[in-house]
């Protein structure tokens, strides 16, 4: 059988005759050098051997690392040390693992995505290529109707084929295709004509909201919009409910929540009103409803929508929105 | 828009509201306030009129919805009868000295009144003149100030002929039968086509009903005869002619909305009495058409737990009763739960249930309504797209990636830049009809171009080594779907730059390169547990591929999930893209790009597996093979060796660029779940796989 217990008894003396000789800290670092070389030495003849011999020998070179290593702190204690030192200085970054980084668009929506999921909405899409019938006429808006005037809209075919103008063409197929009740949010991209310059953008992005069910009310669908901005942007926020128009939902509201800027004693953002309008909503139109094959005696229900790109200025106090889409990677780290 | 004075909504009040108290109300009525301007001593106000509220597009209107504010309303005041004296001499058609015939289904109402006599050197009385020039509105002569000023105050606009220019004392109200020209009163030359709504006499068109009329027979100071048009037309024809000629004015404006056709006589009246008194003249007749049923009583049953129901309320009948009477609306029936109740007659937009529980709701006050949580009972809906989207962006964040959101459009000529034809897998031919620019006008079959402008731009800002990604969607024709266009959400990610930059021991900077892709794509399937291969790619903007997978050149590699085409990856052909994105120049190190079909990735259910107890045994192979032997052979070979061989790892590939063979270092562990393995079974593995490997790849071991 190869037996190491030799060679390691020899080394400890060797070893032991060089600790009584040593003068300083760096001396005995070198000879902690040595002693693990010669250890990784050891290790490496195991290799060899078979079972057996392996597991004779592991036990001498353990016995002779721990013999050693009482050695070693005996030694780092006269010298006033801990045995394993270091010198790290944690003021120096290197930056080598990278984490990346979200889009703040998609992050704001997430913070709103898990407050509808926690309310228990689904999330449903739809296409960004619509036909008009979807995106105006189930919506109660036949051709010819002045709301149409309020969106600018792209067409890639007209009049039928269309660049969705918002994302309620979402909630008429989902009406279509599941039966109620149900609450869904439609998040998306929505267009629609305008230059692209520091204020404006042809494309954004919208959520939507639709519950339909035997008992949802304006009175819920305060609640629901008011637990919203409440969550987003603070339990502080003041929250105003005023009439309005669409031609899909009646009756309609606007919302209006207090300028975080100036607490609502109005400044710029706001113009001087101290309220900003950040989403739309309305108990949803029985024509829409019965369009969508619903029963508008048994069921009603709430919709609502808002622009992100809009609400993500506030959110994150930007001046131009613009920059949403140009992406430099630079300014979403610092979120 | 509505532009309004507040001097002159204070005069129909009758009294001196503050002007802030004016601005509340409007605003928590619904009527969103733009801008308040200070004109001669006078604030002009600009409210938002939503397009159900033609009623309020007049200073009486805006006079009406305030005091339908105040605690005990009484609308009725505003009622033009009651509020205007005014001579109510009854029409009579057939005495009326001009012959007028109107087609049936071209308007609601077509009231009429001529006067004789009149002089119309007459100065314009100065409180008209002064409000007008608030509006911008340029005086004329008498009858067209007293005209608009009737139109803004009341809503209904008018149209006033020169009876002495029009033919043959016979006018036709009537759809364009056929193609004509004629001069507007600004002097453009106007272009009726078939079915629009023309007013007309022997020698040709008179009026665009509702948006202009002609310079023919145009009022001037010289007129002496004349006939005032208080008409209601077709809101539809004027609305299509109005946009198709681009030609808007107040009246169309109005007409596309909706006119009181139940007020159109009185407003004729009182705009006849206005001018006789400046002007002097007698009226000499009256004339007055209406369609049928326009006189109908507007009367609706409501249910008062409905009102309840979908307010969230709980209003007794006495309440609502009050509410909606401010607004002008009058209980006329009681029974039970429900009420039926008569519209006011100015209402055009009240025809159901529904338009009055929103009356009572603001009435009611929409603030007082108490937010109650909502009860419903609906079942949560997996988006299996959606959640997909989430993993992956979770795992490019992981990776330090940063995310992009770019346009959807992109250059026109993209696909004849990077030679993409028609018969290719990035094709796309889908554009806007009218985009904002060439720039912005073809939705993308692909996020390869966004990308890579995204990528230079940051580039352009300082911002180098990049992992971007955008999930985000392409837009190709297909027929299977109901818009004809199929919508595809996609992971785009490209990378460039260095991976770890040298310092800390490193000697040289370390590039991201193709390796590093490719482990992308691996991590995400493997994430989702599905099995994907890779075929020869034609993609001509990424370069040229000698891949030892093929034996063709490719160019670029395709993504295949269950035989279907599932994505694309490869480096970016810098030369084909610096066309449409000119900074790519910026850009010194190679590019990979790869684009991902979510719908490809199913999430499969993966199982954890305990490993055996015993020893895993690792062992290391320095193999010398031929370059066009794929790494895929090599393993597999290894892998069908024996069962024990539990895992095979590349670890390194080098060797010189011009040999024809290079060094793969594999690392392959053995292990058995029922024993150890003995070195001798491990050495059988070996000789029979390197014996195989060098007979049939020619793979040796590097000595
Ligand atoms: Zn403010």
């Amino acid at each position: 059988m190869k037996d190491l217990s030799n060679k390691a008894d020899e080394k400890k003396q060797e070893f032991l005759k060089m600790f009584e000789l040593l003068k300083s800290e760096k001396d005995l670092r070198k000879l902690e050098i040595l002693f693990k070389s010669f250890l990784k030495d050891l290790y490496s003849e195991l290799k060899f051997f078979d079972l057996n011999e392996k597991k004779t020998n592991g036990k001498i070179i353990n016995d002779f690392k721990n013999a050693m290593q009482l050695e070693f702190s005996s030694a780092y204690e006269k010298f006033g040390l801990e045995s394993e030192t270091r010198r790290h200085d944690p003021s120096i970054i290197r930056s080598g693992i990278k984490f990346g980084s979200v889009h703040p668009l998609i992050k704001l929506y997430k913070k709103m995505e898990k407050i509808f999921l926690n309310m228990g909405f689904s999330v449903v899409q739809g296409p960004e290529i619509e036909l008009d019938c979807y995106n105006f006429e189930k919506l109660n808006m036949p051709p010819h109707h002045p709301a149409r005037d309020m969106q600018d809209t792209f067409y890639i075919s007209s009049p039928e084929v269309l660049l969705r103008s918002h994302t309620s063409c979402v909630q008429i197929r989902t009406m279509e295709s599941i039966k109620p009740p149900f609450q869904i949010i439609s998040p998306g991209t929505v267009y629609r004509v305008d230059d692209i310059d520091p204020q404006h953008t042809p494309m954004f992005y919208q959520v939507e909201g639709l519950v339909i069910s035997e008992n949802a009310s304006f009175a819920n669908l305060k609640s629901i919009l008011i637990k919203l901005l409440r969550e987003i942007f603070g339990r502080e926020i003041g929250v105003r409910f005023r009439p309005s128009y669409y031609p899909y939902t009646e009756p309609s509201a606007a919302i209006d929540m207090s300028c975080i800027k100036c607490d609502g004693q109005g400044c710029q953002t706001c113009s001087g009103a101290g309220w900003i309008t950040v989403l739309g909503s309305g108990m949803v139109h029985y024509k829409v409803l019965r369009e969508a094959g619903i029963d508008s005696e048994r069921y009603i229900g709430f919709a609502f929508g808002l622009g992100l790109n809009r609400l993500a200025l506030l959110y994150y106090d930007l001046n131009e929105i613009r920059k949403i889409y140009e992406n430099d990677v630079s300014i979403w780290r610092q979120l | 828009m509505f532009k309004f004075s507040l001097d002159w909504v204070r005069g129909l009040l009758g009294e001196e509201s503050s002007l802030n108290s004016i601005l509340d109300i409007l605003c928590l009525q619904g009527f969103e306030v733009k801008t308040v301007e200070e004109i001669n001593g006078d604030q002009v106000i600009t409210i938002e009129v939503k397009a159900n509220r033609p009623d309020i597009l007049s200073h009486i209107g805006v006079a009406r919805e305030i005091t339908s504010f105040k605690e005990f309303a009484d609308v009725s005041v505003f009622d033009i009868s009651s509020y205007y004296e005014f001579d109510n001499t009854k029409p009579n058609n057939s005495e009326f000295p001009v012959s007028v015939k109107i087609e049936e289904g071209t308007c609601e109402r077509f009231s009429a009144i001529m006067i004789e006599g009149i002089d119309n050197h007459a100065k314009t009385p100065n409180f008209i003149k002064k409000r007008l020039e608030i509006f911008g509105v340029n005086s004329i002569n008498a009858i067209v100030d007293i005209s608009n000023y009737v139109m803004l105050e009341m809503g209904q606009p008018t149209h006033i002929y020169d009876l002495d220019k029009i033919s043959n004392g016979e006018i036709f109200v009537q759809k364009a039968k056929k193609e004509e020209v004629f001069l507007t009163l600004t002097g453009k030359s106007f272009e009726v086509k078939v079915g629009d709504i023309t007013i007309r006499d022997n020698l040709g068109v008179i009026c665009m009903a509702g948006i202009i009329g002609s310079q023919r027979v145009e009022v001037d100071e010289d007129s002496k005869k004349i006939m005032i048009e208080s008409a209601v037309f077709e809101k539809t024809a004027v609305r299509v002619a109005s946009k198709r000629s681009k030609i808007s004015t107040p009246a169309s404006f109005r007409f596309e909305r909706g006119v009181n056709a139940k007020a159109s006589l009185d407003a004729a009246r009182i705009l006849a009495k206005k001018i006789v008194e400046t002007c002097g003249g007698k009226i000499c007749g009256i004339f007055d058409y209406k369609c049928k049923g326009l006189f109908k009583e507007n009367k609706i049953r409501i249910r008062v737990p409905r009102v309840n129901l979908v307010l969230g309320t709980y209003l007794i009948k006495s309440e609502i009763t009050k509410y909606i009477a401010k607004y002008g609306f009058v209980c006329c029936n009681d029974s039970g739960d429900a009420l039926e109740v008569l519209a006011p007659h100015f209402r055009l937009d009240i025809d159901s249930e529904i338009d009055v529980i929103e009356e009572v709701a603001r009435g009611f006050g929409y603030n007082r309504i108490e937010p109650t949580n909502l009860l419903a009972d609906t079942a949560y809906r997996k988006n299996e797209v959606y959640s997909a989207l989430d993993t992956i962006r979770n795992i490019m964040v992981g990776v330090g990636a940063d995310e992009v959101i770019t346009y959807s459009f992109i250059q026109s000529n993209a696909m004849e830049v990077l030679g993409i034809l028609p018969k290719d897998k990035a094709y796309g031919d889908v554009f806007l009809q009218n985009p904002i620019s060439s720039s912005y006008s073809l939705m993308r079959p692909t996020l390869v171009v966004s990308l890579l402008q995204t990528l230079s731009y940051n580039y352009s800002m300082g911002n180098y080594d990049l992992i971007l990604f955008e999930l985000g969607r392409t837009y190709v024709r297909d027929q299977n779907y109901d818009t004809g266009y199929k919508e595809t959400d996609v992971l785009g990610v490209i990378i460039s730059g260095n991976k770890i930059n040298k310092g800390w021991g490193i000697k040289d900077d370390l590039k991201f390169d193709f390796y590093d892709l490719n482990d992308l794509i691996n991590i995400i399937y493997n994430e989702f547990g599905q099995d994907f291969s890779v075929l020869p790619g034609e993609f001509l903007f990424l370069n040229n591929e000698k891949s030892a997978l093929f034996s063709s050149i490719c160019h670029g590699f395709e993504i295949n999930v269950e035989g279907k085409y599932s994505g694309f990856f490869g480096e970016i052909n810098k030369k084909i893209f610096s066309e449409i994105v000119p900074n790519v120049k910026l850009i010194k190190d190679d590019i990979f790009y790869c684009e991902i079909f979510i719908e490809s990735i199913k999430e499969n259910k993966k199982q954890l597996k305990f490993e055996s107890k015993f020893p895993l045994i690792l062992r290391m192979y320095n193999l010398n093979c031929p370059k066009d032997v794929s790494a895929s052979r090599i393993t597999d070979v290894i892998k069908n060796s024996a069962d024990f061989v539990r895992n095979i790892k590349i670890k390194d590939v080098y060797g010189s660029e011009e040999k024809d063979n290079h060094a793969l270092l594999f690392e392959v562990s053995y292990r058995l779940s029922s024993r150890t393995l003995t070195t001798k079974e491990i050495e059988d593995t070996e000789h029979i796989f390197l014996d195989k490997l060098n007979k049939e790849l020619g793979v040796s071991v590097k000595l």
